[in-house]
């Protein structure tokens, strides 16, 4: 039966941004309050639709922590000419917009709930994962091991710097940063995301693989994944689709039949092998 | 009849184009008529509508309005292939895990009358083959199907009663079974004269078990100009987009009939896009129009027969076609894969 939904299904909650954080030359992280005062409880890799008043509206995986609401936080790249994110990126504290949801399934916290996970991240790839990682240093005793490889193309591209600071000062997180090219401000490790894979021993009978970042990178992570035994059923990755609605009516996001913003984004990689296309 | 429910029925427009509009008099409605090349479903789902309109304001945020209220309407002569959309746009729209407060809210000002047929009004038509006519067996709150001098009326909801009841003098009881039984025959003996069969229950068979070759989706894609018609004139296709209109400082969320075939439609702002070719967008469209998950979600198939994409194809490749051709391709396809295990079994290689 289909749910009546309270505040009309397409009419956005008002917001004031509270904070522009710039993240690098192209991304910043939007922290807006929920004016109405209500609650938005969410799960990790849940996503919503951000209306820019006379710009228009897109979809942008929430990167706060959940429980965090009714503050929100979005990290966005500005891309030349996209109609909602030069405009958003131009706004100041104070400005005020539009938010819907939040929609999809996010990851799955209970199958991941005692297991052993590492994270994937490729470049802006960690902002839907922000929330994940913060999910489970929360509830940290729930879970095992927790590994984050997070690489991106240069330095300079880096999110969220304090709390990676902070992230790798802690002995219950294993993060693991690399950029593609050396660079005269990096010491790390240079190289390629997969060639972290290297130096990573697991159990993949324990192991939950979670995989957010630009398309051509999932291949490959998934072959390393492969070689170190982890079933597709243990793999899970968050899709990107175009979306007009998030609630499985405009059609956009639709792949044979399977709605991203309903069924996903979040899906195993086996499920993504059932039906996906790229 | 109320007042203000306004009149839309098949009538002729300026340059002769028959269209579904208000018309100011009885004489203006026709009676024998092709099916309109735009669907009357377009009055449950429009080319445009307001979602929401807001006043931009500095400081304050602005204030979300609901759309205007949808106009009432009755719509007279609505062919049973477009009945049969409006059905299962009702069942997309309204059913699933989220209910589209927009359409409902305009579906339920709109009053269906439904005209039977007893013959195809194009040579287009197939809605014997995708199950929706030739006379509609549901979805309508009145349906009128003509039989010699007369009119057969069959009640298909309560407001469908109640017009009759408003109607009063002009209908007599059809109290004896034979006009139904002569509609019966008429109905019969019309379904010969569909020429076209897509054979379209194979087609989704082939389609829905991968069954199709890599081949026909890249030669259908080559024949494709993209131009996409034929989902802009299909009474089933609900994809939409949606857009910010700004006028005066006040703006509005326009939602607006979208296309699976537009390069543009899975084109992400990165610059990436899933369906970046022709043939991908074409299997796309086809799949979703022929395969059973479509028929077990929504009770039919994504197609009604109205042959609209038939009439506007330039490259003569329409949804009939395409069920032909998957339905040989994916064919050959079985065939090939089951004489192949055949050959394996009987350990030749």
């Amino acid at each position: 039966m289909a749910a009546e939904h309270e505040h009309g299904l397409y009419l956005p909650r008002s917001i004031e941004l509270v904070e522009a954080i710039e993240e690098n030359a192209l991304e910043k992280t939007f922290v807006f309050d929920l004016l109405d005062g209500e609650p938005m409880p969410y799960n990790a890799g849940q996503f919503m639709l951000l209306t820019v008043f006379g710009a228009g509206e897109a979809p942008f995986t929430l990167c706060s922590m959940p429980g965090e609401a009714p503050r929100v936080r979005l990290t966005v790249r500005r891309y030349p000419g996209g109609r909602v994110t030069e405009v958003l990126h131009a706004m100041e504290p104070g400005a005020h917009a539009g938010i819907r949801g939040p929609f999809g399934n996010g990851f799955p916290m209970d199958t991941l709930r005692g297991r052993d996970v590492l994270v994937v991240a490729g470049g802006i790839g960690m902002a839907p994962q922000r929330g994940l990682i913060e999910a489970i240093l929360n509830d940290r005793d729930e879970f095992g091991t927790l590994t984050v490889f997070y690489g991106m193309a240069n330095p300079e591209q880096m999110l969220y710097k304090d709390l990676m600071a902070r992230w790798s000062e802690r002995d219950d997180l294993d993060l693991r940063l690399t950029i593609d090219r050396p660079h005269p401000d990096w010491d790390g490790h240079v190289g390629l995301i997969t060639t972290l894979f290297r130096d990573f021993e697991a159990d993949p009978e324990r192991l939950t693989v979670t995989i957010v970042g630009p398309p051509v990178m999932y291949p490959f992570v998934a072959k390393e994944c492969a070689t170190l035994g982890v079933a597709d059923e243990d793999i899970l990755v968050s899709l990107e689709r175009r979306m007009a609605c998030g609630v499985g009516k405009c059609g956009h996001c639709a792949i044979k039949g399977h709605y991203v913003c309903i069924e996903g984004p979040v899906f195993t990689l086996a499920q993504y092998r059932e039906f996906g296309e790229d | 009849m109320n007042a203000t429910d306004h009149f839309i029925a098949p009538t002729l427009a300026l340059h002769g184009d028959l269209v579904f509009a208000q018309v100011a008099s009885a004489d203006a409605v026709e009676l024998d008529y092709e099916n309109s090349l735009i669907s009357p479903a377009c009055y449950v789902l429009p080319q445009r509508e307001a979602v929401f309109t807001y006043a931009m304001a500095e400081g304050a945020p602005p204030e979300v309005r609901a759309g205007a209220a949808p106009e009432s309407h009755i719509l007279f002569g609505v062919r049973p292939c477009d009945v049969a959309s409006i059905e299962y746009l009702d069942r997309f729209f309204m059913g699933g895990e989220f209910r589209d407060d927009v359409y409902a809210r305009r579906r339920a000002s709109k009053t269906i009358v439904a005209m039977g047929c007893t013959e195809p009004q194009h040579d287009a038509c197939w809605c014997t083959c995708s199950h929706a006519g030739p006379v509609a067996t549901s979805g309508f709150d009145l349906q009128l199907t003509p039989v010699g001098d007369d009119y057969l009326v069959e009640v298909g909801s309560e407001r469908g009663m109640e017009l009759v009841e408003l109607a009063g003098d002009l209908l007599t009881e059809a109290g004896a079974p034979e006009l139904l039984a002569e509609r019966d025959r008429l109905v019969d003996a019309s379904w010969h004269k569909f020429g076209r069969q897509g054979n379209i229950a194979q087609a989704m068979r082939w389609i829905s078990g991968d069954d199709t070759p890599e081949e026909l989706w890249q030669e259908l894609g080559a024949k494709c100009f993209g131009c996409g018609s034929c989902s802009l004139v299909c009474p089933v296709c609900s994809c939409f987009d949606t857009y910010e209109y700004v006028e005066d400082g006040v703006g509005a969320r326009i939602r607006c009939w979208d296309s699976c075939h537009f390069p543009g439609y899975s084109l992400e702002a990165s610059g990436f896009n899933p369906r970046e070719t022709a043939p991908e967008r074409m299997f796309h469209y086809a799949h979703h129009k022929l395969c059973c998950d479509t028929f077990s979600k929504y009770g039919r198939p994504g197609c009604v027969g109205c042959g609209r994409c038939v009439r506007v194809c330039s490259a003569q490749i329409d949804l009939p076609r395409i069920a032909q051709m998957v339905r040989e391709r994916g064919w050959q396809c079985r065939d090939c894969q089951t004489q192949a295990a055949a050959r394996a079994g009987a350990g030749e290689t």
